[in-house]
């Protein structure tokens, strides 16, 4: 009941259900903030997901690099008639992982819950809570993501038995921007496999972090991606790199490029943000993303690439990746989910951001569409 | 030893097969019946473990409410403990088949997205077949199971199949989705369960918001008792928290005076089959005197004889317990059912589907098989060894040296029961089991006053032809063989008479006070009513419809439900509300032991205060005026007690209060039963045709207050079923007592009876003599019996009764079974004396040697 309860959910349901009833995430979806900040039930799946490199007080260099990402996963498009709390048409998955730059310490924390008072949910629009579940088994309190005024976020996690935390604020500072056309990011034309996809590529981050005993307080810099989907791989695809920088240059860059079941480059694709906030969405060549060192995960033998030469040819852009701690690979004892999702530099002090690669581990595909 | 020896004792079995046969029964008889209750005994213990374990697997811990279940809100404050690791929510309920008169099933609701590892697990595949992984199906389709391959096969369902179970009143249809073999993690829990995820559990079988546990894993390395005093602390007076040997012992407290009174019963069988087994090694004896005589003579020393007697007895004793415990497991399976229908009527436990010959029971049957026969054989043994050889070869039959000591002996049994009663009265009444301890001293201390009784009773008889007197003062001229057989008897009818009158006694007064109370003309439950304690309930429009049908003209609700005391004592609560014509009503009244009638009433039904059953009073030492004080979902609830009432449905105590005193305290609850009045002039007959056509549909059950009267006493008569079987297996050790008994007299008195024929007695007249003993042992036995049994009757009823259940019972007598009892034992002595008797007959005049004469 342990490993496979996320995979089934996610896989085994297209034989009961499969797309039908689920809204398909197209550009045609119209817009409306705050609103579309809280959850589209319609779909099947969505999250709310924060990475970010910040500096505790009196350091000079990034000293955390963090990640919070809260999960909806959906059942099932109709809602089960029953009269109970528990009857539920999805899911909250709730991931957290914290890591100490400085003694390349990974800790990483997970939630599974039904939604249902005390446990977790998606609160309409009109709530400042956006997605929240409750904190794992030993913890008290909630995680969550939250509206904070006008145009700002909140987000929250702790694990009091690992001395994870994250409680920031999250200041944009530049727009949100739309990671496709009206919004809409395809991964797959043929098969209309894609997402409704935005994200805040810079925020302000300030606030409290842990990572071990001690709470610090920080300050850095966070970006923060929104994707709705009901179907957002093909069948042909096993996993995907997916990376986030924040350039010295003021631009910010986004990279996704997903692989088929021999691991090769199939689909790639970027949003280039420039540093007066207007994105522009690039065809990648299948090359683009060239890993050039490896790390094998001691816990689950998946071997990761954590080193990469990058090219964006249409932005001039070419540079060299590197992870900051080899080992910041997430294992979702609940879920079975297991990825790698770690902090990463330009090396020669060309920019930061975090890349997250799915698909690597004995356990093929992440278990979501 | 000696292998000659061991070679002569072998011959000796072969030529003495009856006695040997004996023997060995009366060893396999008294460990028969220790082995069968103790395998029922702990086999409703397992059943219990069992089916913890399949549903709660290795949870560490428990979270359970007050009442019939708890808020689930307090899921997060379980999780929220630092130790622990995980924790799940579980949904339970009984479901009764619908079409299968009696049969049950649990429900268990659980959350198949907790992230915990639940002991079943639908996932695995290999032993589980259907498309479990179909997650929607399991959500969506309306009454989704899970059902083992074992119950579905029994039941002849198949994966996709569906079938109807009744829950309250209400009729739920369910789907085979997909079959998994529980057991296997649990191999004792029952096969009669069914997994489903717990929001359709909870919207079929329960209620928005309760659940009725929260199991608990804790960090490892950590106690969990320590995290439970931790999490009772967070939870509140609400919950309660405990340990799964917690639960277990909670079972086994509420099965505490049950199992006992088994206990004591069989232990009883153990000590006639000493003495059918002393019998048997005494018979054996006095035909074997000359050839232990001769053994003597040739140099072999006491002690050597000694250790001869007690070997052999040693491999007898063996060979009877290999045969009683098969025997005894043999017996504790045909008797299972009785049992289990007991566990789950009266205490509302599982039912007992397998049962296991525990390892160590194995180890006590041997230890009381051998015991056993090592007691039993001791004194014959002792007094052979002791004796003279030439006194052992002689012709004559041994001096009897029991009529002299009869005296003593008695004197003995007078200081026992003195010392016993000294220590009774000098504080040992403060124990629980002194009533037990005094009735196992009545059944010693009736043996040492038997041979007495014989010399001054038939050794009286004053002399006077060729007849039945002289058959009776023969008793009194053979004590050492006679004290025995009577002694026995005596034991084993003491026994019989003192159940006989404590179970008849009960029965009058269960009888008396159901006329009492049960006065209503229509009773109404849910179908699932029987293992249901407040979990589900009517609908209310089924229970306004019985309220206004035509015809009714008053109606009493009832609620109930079980929780503690704040002593931690296990009480049932029932809510009462009365409705309908306050003049035509005859509402269930509970006969008063204490408090008066209109005061109870009336402040009953105004405030919050509780009518307490006698077994509560006495146990909880409660009397009219103190307070009562019940744990409950919002704490603890204090209870002015306005009067004590008589109550037999529940050893574990009673607390009737009003419906708003119990809503108060465990917030709103629908009506489990309900009792209707008629109209004057209405028929409860047709009224009740005419409410089964108004519910069809509805799974209710309707009783005539026949009906149900008929069905109380149905429960009260398989309750006490599986002490008939220990009672008829006394009786058979008892009767081959006596028939041992005859064969011993008739070989030791080979002469007397030669020389009988010598001068002119018939065959015939011999057999009388010998029926006449036969008869003579029967009726003795009876007589002391019956003594012993009015002592052992006032034992149970004052003594035992009241320290375990504290009822009153009203001393009756079954007339009809004692003389039925009497007429079989009388009957069964005499039968047993037909053999011996023949025997004796037969002795040839030619018996009488040269020596005899001089």
């Amino acid at each position: 009941m342990r490993r496979w309860t996320v995979a089934l959910v996610l896989f085994g349901l297209s034989g009961a259900a499969g797309a039908s009833g689920w809204a398909v995430a197209d550009s045609n979806h119209v817009w409306e903030f705050p609103r579309d900040h809280h959850a589209h039930p319609g779909f099947r799946s969505e999250w709310w997901y924060v990475t970010g490199q910040i500096t505790a007080a009196g350091a000079a260099a990034p000293t955390h690099g963090f990640q919070v990402t809260i999960f909806r996963l959906g059942l099932t498009p109709d809602d089960p008639a029953w009269n109970s709390d528990w009857s539920v048409r999805e899911l909250v998955l709730g991931h957290a992982a914290i890591t100490d730059l400085r003694d390349g310490r990974h800790l990483f924390s997970e939630v599974l819950t039904r939604p249902g008072p005390g446990r977790g949910g998606f609160p309409a629009p009109g709530d400042s809570v956006l997605a929240w579940c409750r904190a794992p088994a030993g913890t008290d309190g909630t995680w969550s993501f939250r509206l904070r005024g006008d145009d700002g976020f909140a987000v929250t996690a702790r694990d009091r038995g690992q001395g994870l935390l994250v409680d920031l604020v999250l200041e944009p500072e530049r727009p949100r921007i739309f990671q496709g056309p009206n919004g809409y990011s395809a991964k797959d034309p043929a098969s209309g496999a894609g997402s409704l996809y935005y994200s805040y590529t810079r925020l302000r981050a300030t606030g409290l972090v842990a990572a071990g005993a001690d709470t610090v307080r920080a300050t850095g810099r966070a970006w923060l991606d929104r994707e709705i989907f009901t179907s957002q791989l093909a069948d042909r695809h096993r996993g995907w790199d997916w990376l986030s920088l924040q350039l010295a240059d003021g631009r910010d860059l986004m990279v996704f490029v997903l692989r088929d079941q021999d691991q090769r480059a199939d689909v790639a694709r970027a949003t280039l943000v420039d540093a007066d906030g207007a994105e522009r969405w690039l065809d990648l060549p299948r090359d683009a993303l060239q890993p050039r060192r490896w790390w094998t995960s001691p816990v689950t033998g998946a071997r990761y690439p954590i080193g990469w030469n990058l090219r964006v040819p249409a932005a001039g852009i070419d540079l060299e990746l590197e992870a900051l701690v080899d080992d910041q690979e997430n294992v979702g004892s609940r879920s079975g989910v297991t990825y790698w999702e770690g902090a990463v530099q330009v090396v020669g002090g060309g920019g930061s951001g975090y890349v997250e690669m799915t698909g690597y581990g004995p356990e093929g595909r992440p278990p979501l569409r | 030893m000696n292998p000659r020896l061991l070679r002569a004792a072998l011959a000796h079995w072969r030529q003495a097969r009856t006695l040997t046969l004996l023997t060995v029964f009366g060893v396999a008889l008294g460990v028969a019946s220790v082995v069968c209750i103790q395998t029922l005994n702990q086999g409703a213990l397992a059943a219990f473990g069992g089916g913890m374990k399949a549903v709660s697997g290795d949870a560490d811990l428990t979270v359970l409410g007050h009442g019939p279940d708890l808020d689930e809100n307090l899921y997060p404050t379980v999780l929220a403990h630092p130790d622990v690791t995980a924790a799940w929510p579980l949904v339970r309920a009984w479901g009764r088949l619908a079409g299968h008169e009696d049969a049950y099933i649990e429900i268990v609701g659980v959350d198949v997205f907790a992230p915990v590892r639940f002991p079943v697990r639908l996932g695995d595949a290999g032993h589980a077949t259907g498309d479990v992984t179909r997650f929607a199906d399991l959500l969506h389709v309306p009454g989704w199971v899970a059902l083992t391959p074992a119950y579905a096969e029994e039941l002849g369902l198949a994966a996709g199949d569906t079938f109807t179970v009744a829950v309250a009143d209400r009729l739920v249809t369910l789907e085979v989705g997909a079959l998994v073999d529980f057991q296997r993690a649990a191999p004792l829990a029952s096969r009669k369960l069914a997994l489903m995820d717990i929001s359709q559990a909870q919207h079929l079988f329960g209620h928005r918001g309760r659940v009725q546990q929260f199991d608990v894993q804790v960090r490892p390395g950590v106690a969990p008792e320590a995290v439970a005093a931790g999490l009772q602390e967070r939870l509140g007076p609400g919950a309660q928290v405990l340990t799964p040997a917690q639960r277990e012992q909670n079972a086994a407290g509420l099965l505490a005076a049950f199992r006992l009174n088994l206990t004591a019963l069989s232990l009883i069988s153990v000590l006639v089959g000493v003495f059918l087994i002393f019998s048997a090694v005494h018979a054996s004896l006095v035909r074997r005197r000359r050839e232990f005589g001769l053994l003597r003579s040739l140099g072999a020393s006491r002690r050597q004889v000694l250790g001869l007697i007690l070997l052999e007895t040693a491999v007898l004793g063996l060979a009877g317990t290999a045969l009683g415990l098969p025997l005894g497991y043999a017996a504790a399976l045909l008797n299972m059912e009785t049992v289990s229908a007991t566990l789950t009527s009266i205490y509302l436990l599982s039912e007992i589907e397998q049962m296991h010959l525990p390892p160590l029971l194995v180890a006590v049957a041997v230890v009381v098989g051998l015991g056993g026969a090592l007691l039993g054989a001791l004194l014959p043994a002792l007094d052979i060894a002791r004796r003279d050889p030439v006194v052992l070869l002689g012709a004559a039959g041994l001096p009897e040296r029991l009529s002299r000591l009869a005296p003593r002996l008695a004197l003995v049994g007078v200081g026992v029961a003195a010392a016993v009663m000294v220590w009774y009265l000098g504080g040992g009444r403060a124990y629980k089991v002194s009533g037990f301890v005094l009735a196992f001293f009545l059944m010693v201390v009736l043996p040492l006053w038997t041979p007495l009784l014989l010399r001054e009773t038939v050794g009286r008889i004053p002399p006077g032809g060729f007849g039945w007197r002289l058959g009776l003062r023969g008793l009194a001229s053979r004590l050492q063989s006679t004290s025995f057989a009577v002694a026995a008897l005596a034991v084993t009818v003491s026994m019989l008479v003192g159940i006989t009158l404590l179970i008849g006694s009960f029965r009058a007064t269960l009888d008396t006070w159901i006329g009492q109370t049960l006065v209503a003309d229509i009773y109404v439950t849910g179908a699932s009513w029987q293992r249901d304690l407040g979990q589900t309930w009517l609908a209310d429009d089924t229970v306004d419809l019985l309220v206004e049908f035509d015809g009714v003209a008053a109606a009493d609700l009832q609620r109930r439900l079980e929780t503690r005391t704040d002593q931690g004592r296990r009480v049932r609560v029932v809510a009462f509300e009365r409705r309908g014509d306050a003049q035509r009503r005859k509402i269930s009244r509970v006969p008063l032991l204490a408090g008066d009638a209109e005061t109870v009433e009336r402040r009953l039904l105004a405030e919050s205060v509780a009518l307490i059953s006698e077994p509560l009073a006495r146990q909880a030492g409660l009397d009219v005026g103190d307070t009562l004080r019940l744990r409950g979902p919002h704490g603890t609830t204090p209870l002015a007690v306005v009067g004590i009432g008589y109550d037999y449905a529940s050893e574990n105590g009673v607390v009737f209060v009003s419906r708003a005193t119990l809503e108060g305290m465990f917030g709103p609850g629908g009506v489990a039963a309900v009792a209707l009045t008629m109209a004057p002039g209405r028929d409860p007959g047709a009224v009740m045709d005419a409410l089964r056509v108004a519910l069809d549909g509805r799974a209710v059950e309707l009783r005539s207050n026949q009906r149900l009267r008929a069905e109380v006493m149905d429960i009260f008569d398989q309750t006490f079923a599986v002490t008939r079987i220990l009672q008829a297996m006394a009786l058979v050790i008892a009767v081959c007592g006596v028939s041992l008994t005859l064969l011993i007299m008739g070989r030791e008195r080979a002469t007397e009876l030669a020389l009988y024929r010598c001068i002119g007695a018939t065959r015939g007249q011999l057999f009388r003599l010998g029926l006449s003993e036969g008869a003579g042992l029967g009726v003795l036995g009876l007589a002391l019996g019956l003594a012993g049994g009015a002592v052992l009757a006032m034992i149970l009823i004052l003594l035992i009764n009241r320290d375990w259940f504290g009822w009153t019972i009203r001393f009756a007598l079954p007339t009809a079974d004692l003389v039925w009892q009497g007429v079989w034992i009388l009957g069964g002595a005499v039968a047993a004396a037909v053999y011996p008797a023949l025997r004796a007959s037969r002795t040839p005049a030619t018996e009488l040697t040269r020596e005899d004469l001089l």
